[in-house]
Formats: structure tokens, C-alpha cells, sequence
């Protein structure tokens, strides 16, 4: 696998580049920033479209704000297969909204994960770039805990998620299909579907009002809808501040 | 009536409690104290709106030449008209009343009102015009002195209308009326009168008359239709320059003239008509009959004269009435504007405190017209019970030349001011706090964001990549137990380092060079291509309010315009801060404040203009580049 990583904290890019190499992933090219990365390809002789995954940080020079979403909307214009990680340091209350931005605006096929650096491990950061290599949407499980957590707030525990769906949905936003969701936790797939059925009945009121979510009247991917719907719903419960 | 209070207050080392306090801060550029500008009070308000103004400069000896001429002309002219009381009481009584008040009015005038020469011309129009027509009675030459004579009392009471509460007469048209008059009415009447005889004009015939031809009758008539057409014209011309020196006049001071230019409009009108009759048609109305009516006439430009002066005075209870029942600066500003008619003037609030002036909302402003861009302008101060200047009358230039109507005003202001000036100067109060708890806001926002960011970017970094690379331990059984722990502990002491290192600073740091340098800094820092012209004065507790502004601008400019070009601007006349700022990108900027996630930075920064009593304009269209510009009135702290 090749991929790309800009990050600006030198500490943080050299450890992340030494766990890939020492994984046997390649990285083409290292940066600090847009205009370094590509100058490094350039040496490198070495074209996006021959990259499997960027890993991008959030913040980047010189407004430390969203730069890592813009250099992802600009990677994926050249090349449209192009895997897109943005790694971010967790803070809350910003990111959900960087997180939605990050795995709605983007145009392309190529696959999106949105997963923050004092969570990853090797084996799952591997994981998660072979899954968004694979074109598939990739998002930290905390968002799906605080998805639970929100709504049992806001729910005055009355109508919680039980156990099994709490499960179900770390599984989902982790970029699972139905069946490897039934295979990991010992479920048939027509199981797994009812449990699917139930977070979205919890999680989005109704079809009208999914509707009128702007996010979700684009046509997308069957997986990307579903973890739209977990982060629609954070939205809405108010978690995210847009 | 010296609050000690407020009079250690007002001691302050900017305003000099002189004596009068009249040569305080030439140099700053406020007007001067008025000399007598000790205390309104209640009393004076309506009583002294007609204060004598020039009074002091008419010694008591004119006084005494002026009521001996007055004594003697009366004398004469009841002489000169006793033959006729038997025969025509009418005629001589109205003359004589013309005299007596004529001379009483243009005394009072002169004496207490101050008002020179409308004064000494009333008195030689009655002079003349009592000598003129006892004249008449006087045999011999008597009737050809009238006849010459005629044309001054016309002369002279045109001339004190006209100058009536103004010290000169403005247009050329005005300054030639009065010449005018004695060439058409007295030089017309002496150059045709050798060629007419008394009888031809109504006179007793047989008398004395410098007859030299008997002209024929009908270029006799000629001759006096063409004296006719004169005295007509003349009424226009009267009519003509007198209205328009009324509509010219300050707005304040029109009601007061008002009857006076009606008047004497009346008197220019009909005394032609009477005169044209009673030379076309002598045998119908009399010489003595037309002298009589004319004579009713000056009574009534008497009467118009009494009424202004009456209005004049009425003018403090008039102001008074008007005032506005809830008095707050705003409403007394908006009352002056209106009473002035002039939506330039305002009453401007004495900080003494500062030192400065601030208007209705607070800020602090110049005194207006000082900087000599625009025309000399009204400047009056209101003084308050201990002496000291509590307000600032501005208005433009023209209502000064009406002093009587501008210190009424002032005395109705004295009444209120006080308390608006406290008003203000709370105002001004709370814009300072507004703007210091602005800046703290900003000040503690800013610190809190680089406490995140070096929480988040440093130190969480940090550790994320320590965790990593322990993650990874397993990787490499190659390496020694020695450079593993070594590698760690250099990761963990640069944590510990970063966490010595953080800090909630107040100031951003890079305000320590001000603000000039903090602009150039953001600039480079978002690699633009910018200049800016940044003042070097200081903004006080504004400062970071500015920086902010634009440090948010640059960065929309950054994030959002394509612009390759920037132009900062940010300058003060010690009153407003301008800001401006002009790029040259893609525009099409939300014009629309107040929508949408995206320009949330947009948004709060409108809100803090806006509270910190400014306004903040965005020109962005499409294609042509956005220019975002900001006022935000200077607070004194």
C-alpha cells in the first residue's frame, strides 16, 4: 500500500511514518504542508494518482483550522480514487463538525476516514487505511458512543440502546458491512438488519425529515449513508455546533 | 449655589478654573468661555430673550442729544401743525403721533434694545415726516420743502427695516434701495418741480414754487405717471429685497421679523398707491388727505415693529414650551437641530474628565468645524450653576447673526444641559467598559485558543506519538532495551517540557510591538501580499478589539477571496478608528450578516462592532473583490 502524510507536528509525522514503513506500507512522500507535499512528489516523480491513501492532519498552517479538509478537497479533484484519512488530536465539540464536512463535501469515489490520533493503534490505523483504500467510509467508534450517550441525555434514559446496539453501531461506523457485523458478533444477517432497523428508527425520526437533511439528499454510497445517518443524528441532538 | 462636589470635581489640571475661564485651552482648539457667561437662572429665561446686545456700546450723553432733538422736534413740529388743529385735527393729530411714536420706539430701540440704527432711523423718519407735513402748513415755501422732503422719511425707515437685528445690509440690492428712494422720491420730485405749478399737484394755489414753464397737460401727465410708475417700483423693489432677506434669515429668527417685512411691505405698497392718487387725482384725495393716510401708515409700521419685538421676546417662553418632555442628550440635540433648522447643529457634552466633548451616544467628538475643512460655525457654550462649561452649541454659521435668538436659546439649554451631560457621560462610561470587557473577552478568547491549540497540537501530539511508538514495540525485536527506554524518555521529557511551557497569556504576544507590527506579522504569517498603512497613534483598549477585525479579515481573505493582492488601512483622528481593507479576489463575499456556519467569524465580528457602538461595511461583487470596512467610535480611557 502507498500512501501520502502530511502533518505538521514533526514528532507525531515521524512516529506515524516509522509504525507505516515498519507495517510495510509505503509513504511516497512526508510534508508538513500543500506546497512541501508537492514538492516532494515531484522529487519522488510520483503522481497522486499512484497513491492508495492520504493521511492528512486536521490543522494545518497557517490558520491551524480546516486546512486538512481543503488539501483533501484539492487532492481528491486530481486524482478521484484517492483514500482520504484526516487524523485529528480529539477536542471536542469541533470535530463532529469536521468529521461530517470531511465525509459529505467530498467529491470522488475514493473511500474517507475521519479518525483521531490518540486512539489509533497500528493495527487498526492499517486496518482502517486497507478498508478506505477499498473505498469505504472509516470513522472513530467514539462518535458512535457519544451518538448513544447524546441521545440517551437528551432521552432521559427511557429509550435507550441496548447493549446490541451499541455494539452494532461501533461496528457501523467502523465501515462494516451487514454481514461481517452479523460475523463479529455472532449474528444471522436478517438479525443484524432488524438491529439496523431499530438504530434508525431511534436515530432518525422520520423519512421527511431525512428528506430535508441536506447531507443526505445527495446520492451516496450505502455505507457512507449510514454513518451520515449516526453523525445526522449527533447534529441534531444539538452535539455539534454547525 | 457651588456644589463642593462637584466643584473638586471640575478642578481637575485640564480645565483651569480661572477667574471667568474665558482663555481656557485656546490652544486645543474649544471655543471660549462668554464673558458674562456666569449663570442662567430661571427668572431670565423669558425675560432677557431681547437682551440689550449692543447697548453697552450707546453712551448716556447720545441718550441725552437724542431725547433734547426729540423734545425739540416735537416742540416744532406741534408748533409747525398748531395753525391747522382748528381746521384739520385729523391730519395734524395723526402727524404728531407719527413723531411722538416714532421718536418713543426708535429710543426704546436704541436704549434697550441696542439696536442703533433701526433706532436713529425711526426717529428721523418721524422727524422728517412731521417736518415734511407741517411743512404743508407753512405758507410760501412750505409746500415746495414738502415736496422735496418727501423722500426721506421713506428713505429712512426702509433703511431700519432692513437693518433691523443685523449689523449690515448684505446684497447689493438692499444697499441701493435706500439711494434708490431719494433719487426717485425727492431728487424726481425737485428736478420736476419747476415745471409744474403747486396747483397742478394739489397745492393752495398762489404760493412761492420755483416754477420756470407751465408744462402741457398731457407731458405734465406723462411726468407723473412716470413719478407714479416709480414710487411703484419702488414698492416692489422694497417688497422684493425685504422678503428675501426674511427667507435668507436663520429659521430661529423669522417669526420675530416676520411683522416687521409685512409691515413694511404695507407701507411701501400703499404709501405708492396713496401717493399715484393723490397725483393723478388731485382733486379727489387732497394733499392733506394723503398725508394723513401715509401718516396712518408709518403708525402701522410702528405696530409691525412692536409686534416683532413682542415676538422677540416671546421667544424664551416659545423655546421653553418646545422642549422636549423626556430630556435625554438625544432628544435635546434632535430639539436644537430642530429649533436651529439645521440638522448639522447639536449640543455636544463637556467631559471634564477627559477633557473633550462627546456627543448624544457617548463618543467622543471634536468641536465640529475646528479642523477648517468646513465653514466657520456656531459655537456657544452652555455654562452651568458653579461657572464651568457643561455643553457645546453648534449650529451652522448663519443663526449667529440673530445673537438675541441664540442666547435665548442658550439660556432654555442651561436648564437641561446638566443632566444630559450627566447622561452622556454615563453613555461615554459604559462605551468605555463595553470596549474594555470587549478586549478582555478577545483577550481571554485568544488565550484560551493558543492554550488549545498548544494543548492539542503540542502536547496531545505528543503523547499520541509516544502511545504510537510503544503501540510498536513489538515490531522491532532488533532493538536494544537501552535505545527503546532512551527514545521514550526523550518523547516524555519533551512532553514534560511542553507542559511547563503552557500558559494562559493575556495579551497575544504579538500585540507587545503594537499594533502596526501585529498587522505585518498576520500578514506574513498568511503569506499575502499585502500593504498596510497602520497608524502609529495608540488605540487604547481598542487595540485588540482592531486586531481582531483584522486579523479575521486577513484570514477570510486567506481562506476564502483567491486574492493576490491586500490593502490594509487603519487610521484614526483621534475620534473613529477607520478600517478598510481591499482585496482583489473572486468577491461574491455574504454581504448578508447574520446567516450560516461558514462565516460565523464574519458574524462575530459584526457583533462586536456593533456593540462597541460602530458599523461594519462588506462590498463584495462578484468577481470584483471584497472591500470590508469598519468605523468604531474611540472610547477615552
Amino acid at each position: 500500500m502507498r500512501v501520502l502524510v502530511v502533518d505538521d507536528n514533526e514528532l507525531w509525522r515521524s512516529s506515524l511514518v516509522k509504525a507505516l514503513e515498519d507495517r510495510g506500507v509505503t509513504v511516497v512522500a512526508e510534508a508538513a504542508g500543500e506546497q512541501e507535499l508537492h514538492a516532494r512528489l515531484l522529487r519522488a516523480n510520483c503522481s497522486t494518482n499512484d497513491v492508495d491513501v492520504a493521511v492528512l492532519d486536521l490543522r494545518l498552517p497557517p490558520t491551524w483550522s480546516d486546512e486538512g479538509v481543503h488539501l483533501a478537497r484539492r487532492l481528491r479533484a486530481t486524482a478521484s480514487n484517492l483514500g482520504i484519512i484526516i487524523l485529528s488530536g480529539y477536542e471536542q465539540d469541533v470535530q463532529l463538525y469536521y468529521a461530517t464536512r470531511a465525509l459529505s463535501d467530498l467529491e470522488g469515489d475514493g473511500g474517507v476516514g475521519y479518525l483521531t490520533k490518540d486512539r489509533v493503534t497500528r493495527v487498526s490505523l492499517i486496518e482502517s487505511m486497507e478498508r478506505v483504500a477499498d473505498g469505504r467510509i472509516v470513522v472513530d467508534p467514539i462518535f458512535s458512543r457519544e451518538a448513544v450517550n447524546r441521545y440517551q441525555d437528551h432521552h432521559q434514559r427511557d429509550a435507550g440502546f441496548s447493549a446490541r446496539e451499541v455494539e452494532v453501531l461501533d461496528l457501523l461506523v467502523q465501515g462494516a458491512t451487514n454481514r461481517e457485523i452479523g460475523q463479529k458478533l455472532h449474528l444471522s444477517e436478517p438479525v443484524v438488519e432488524r438491529h439496523m432497523t431499530q438504530i434508525f428508527q431511534k436515530i432518525v425520526p422520520s423519512d421527511a425529515d431525512r428528506e430535508a437533511c441536506p447531507s443526505q439528499s445527495r446520492p451516496s454510497r450505502r455505507e457512507n449513508r449510514r454513518v451520515l445517518a449516526v453523525l445526522e443524528w449527533l447534529r441534531r441532538s444539538g452535539r455539534m455546533n454547525s | 449655589m457651588m456644589n463642593p462636589v462637584i466643584a473638586a470635581r471640575t478642578v481637575s489640571p485640564v480645565v483651569d478654573t480661572d477667574d471667568d475661564g474665558r482663555d481656557l485651552e485656546a490652544d486645543e482648539g474649544f471655543p471660549s468661555l462668554p464673558a458674562d457667561g456666569r449663570t442662567a437662572s430661571l427668572g431670565d429665561v423669558t425675560a432677557g430673550a431681547g437682551m440689550p446686545v449692543m447697548a453697552d456700546r450707546i453712551r448716556p450723553w447720545t441718550v441725552t442729544v437724542i431725547v433734547v432733538a426729540g423734545l425739540v422736534t416735537g416742540a416744532l413740529s406741534a408748533v409747525l401743525h398748531f395753525p391747522a388743529w382748528s381746521t384739520e385735527p385729523v391730519f395734524s393729530g395723526i402727524n404728531t403721533t407719527v413723531l411722538a411714536v416714532m421718536v418713543a420706539l426708535g429710543l426704546y430701540l436704541v436704549v434697550r434694545q441696542g439696536e442703533a440704527f433701526t433706532g436713529y432711523a425711526f426717529v428721523v423718519c418721524g422727524l422728517t415726516w412731521t417736518i415734511s407735513s407741517g411743512m404743508l402748513i407753512v405758507p410760501g415755501w412750505g409746500s415746495y420743502l414738502n415736496w422735496v422732503l418727501s423722500g426721506f422719511p421713506y428713505a429712512a425707515v426702509a433703511w431700519g427695516i432692513l437693518r433691523y437685528r443685523r449689523p449690515r445690509l448684505e446684497t447689493r440690492a438692499e444697499r441701493a434701495f435706500v439711494p434708490s428712494v431719494m433719487l426717485l422720491s425727492s431728487g424726481a420730485s425737485a428736478a420736476i418741480s419747476p415745471f409744474v405749478l403747486p396747483e397742478d399737484l394739489g397745492y393752495p394755489a398762489g404760493v412761492p414754487w420755483p416754477s420756470v414753464i407751465t408744462l402741457p397737460a398731457p407731458v405734465l401727465t406723462v411726468a407723473l405717471l412716470l413719478l407714479v410708475f416709480g414710487f411703484l417700483f419702488l414698492a416692489l423693489y422694497f417688497c422684493v429685497i425685504s422678503s428675501s432677506w426674511l427667507h435668507r434669515a436663520p429659521p430661529i429668527s423669522q417669526p420675530a421679523l416676520r411683522p416687521m417685512v409685512l409691515f413694511g411691505g404695507v407701507l411701501a405698497v400703499g404709501a405708492a398707491v396713496v401717493q399715484a392718487a393723490a397725483s393723478l387725482f388731485p382733486n379727489v384725495i387732497s394733499t392733506h388727505l394723503s398725508m394723513g393716510l401715509v401718516g396712518t401708515l408709518f403708525l402701522g409700521v410702528t405696530g409691525g415693529l412692536i409686534a416683532s419685538l413682542t415676538l422677540q421676546e416671546m421667544l424664551g417662553t416659545r423655546l421653553l414650551e418646545r422642549l422636549p418632555a423626556v430630556r435625554t442628550p438625544q432628544t435635546i440635540t434632535d430639539y436644537v437641530a430642530q429649533t436651529l433648522d439645521d440638522p448639522t447643529a447639536e449640543l455636544l457634552f463637556w467631559s471634564p474628565e477627559t477633557g473633550s466633548l462627546v456627543d448624544a451616544d457617548g463618543r467622543r467628538r471634536g468641536v465640529p468645524g475646528a479642523d477648517g475643512r468646513s465653514d466657520r460655525r456656531l459655537h456657544e457654550w452652555i455654562v452651568g450653576g458653579d461657572g464651568q462649561r457643561v455643553a457645546l452649541l453648534s449650529g451652522a454659521a448663519g443663526v449667529s447673526s440673530d445673537p438675541a435668538s441664540v442666547s435665548a436659546l442658550v439660556r432654555i439649554l442651561a436648564l437641561v444641559a446638566e443632566n444630559a451631560q450627566l447622561n452622556a457621560l454615563l453613555r461615554m462610561r459604559v462605551a468605555e467598559l463595553t470596549a474594555t470587557r470587549i478586549a478582555e473577552q478577545l483577550s481571554f478568547a485568544r488565550a484560551q485558543e493558543e492554550f488549545q491549540r498548544n494543548l492539542h497540537d503540542g502536547l496531545q501530539q505528543t503523547l499520541a506519538s509516544l502511545r504510537l511508538d510503544i503501540d510498536g514495540l513489538g515490531d522491532r525485536p532488533t532493538v536494544t532495551n537501552a535505545q527503546v527506554v532512551g527514545g521514550l524518555m526523550g518523547t516524555l521529557n519533551y512532553a514534560l517540557e511542553q507542559v511547563r511551557n503552557l500558559k494562559c497569556g493575556a495579551l497575544p504576544p504579538e500585540l507587545n510591538f503594537g499594533l502596526k507590527s501585529a498587522v505585518e506579522r498576520t500578514v506574513a504569517e498568511l503569506r499575502l501580499d499585502a500593504t498596510a498603512l497602520v497608524t502609529d497613534a495608540d488605540l487604547g483598549v481598542l487595540t485588540l478589539p482592531v486586531y481582531y477585525i483584522t486579523r479575521e479579515t486577513l484570514t477570510n481573505v486567506h481562506k476564502h477571496a483567491n486574492a493576490n493582492r491586500v490593502e490594509i488601512v487603519i487610521n484614526t483622528d483621534g475620534y473613529v478608528i477607520d478600517l478598510s481593507i481591499t482585496d482583489n479576489g473572486d468577491g461574491g463575499a455574504r454581504s448578508g450578516i447574520g446567516a450560516g456556519a461558514r462565516n460565523s467569524g464574519l458574524d462575530g465580528m459584526h457583533a462586536r462592532i456593533v456593540e462597541l457602538g460602530g458599523a461594519l461595511s462588506i462590498e463584495s461583487p462578484i468577481g470584483m473583490g471584497t472591500t470590508v470596512k469598519a468605523s468604531i467610535p474611540c472610547v477615552s480611557s
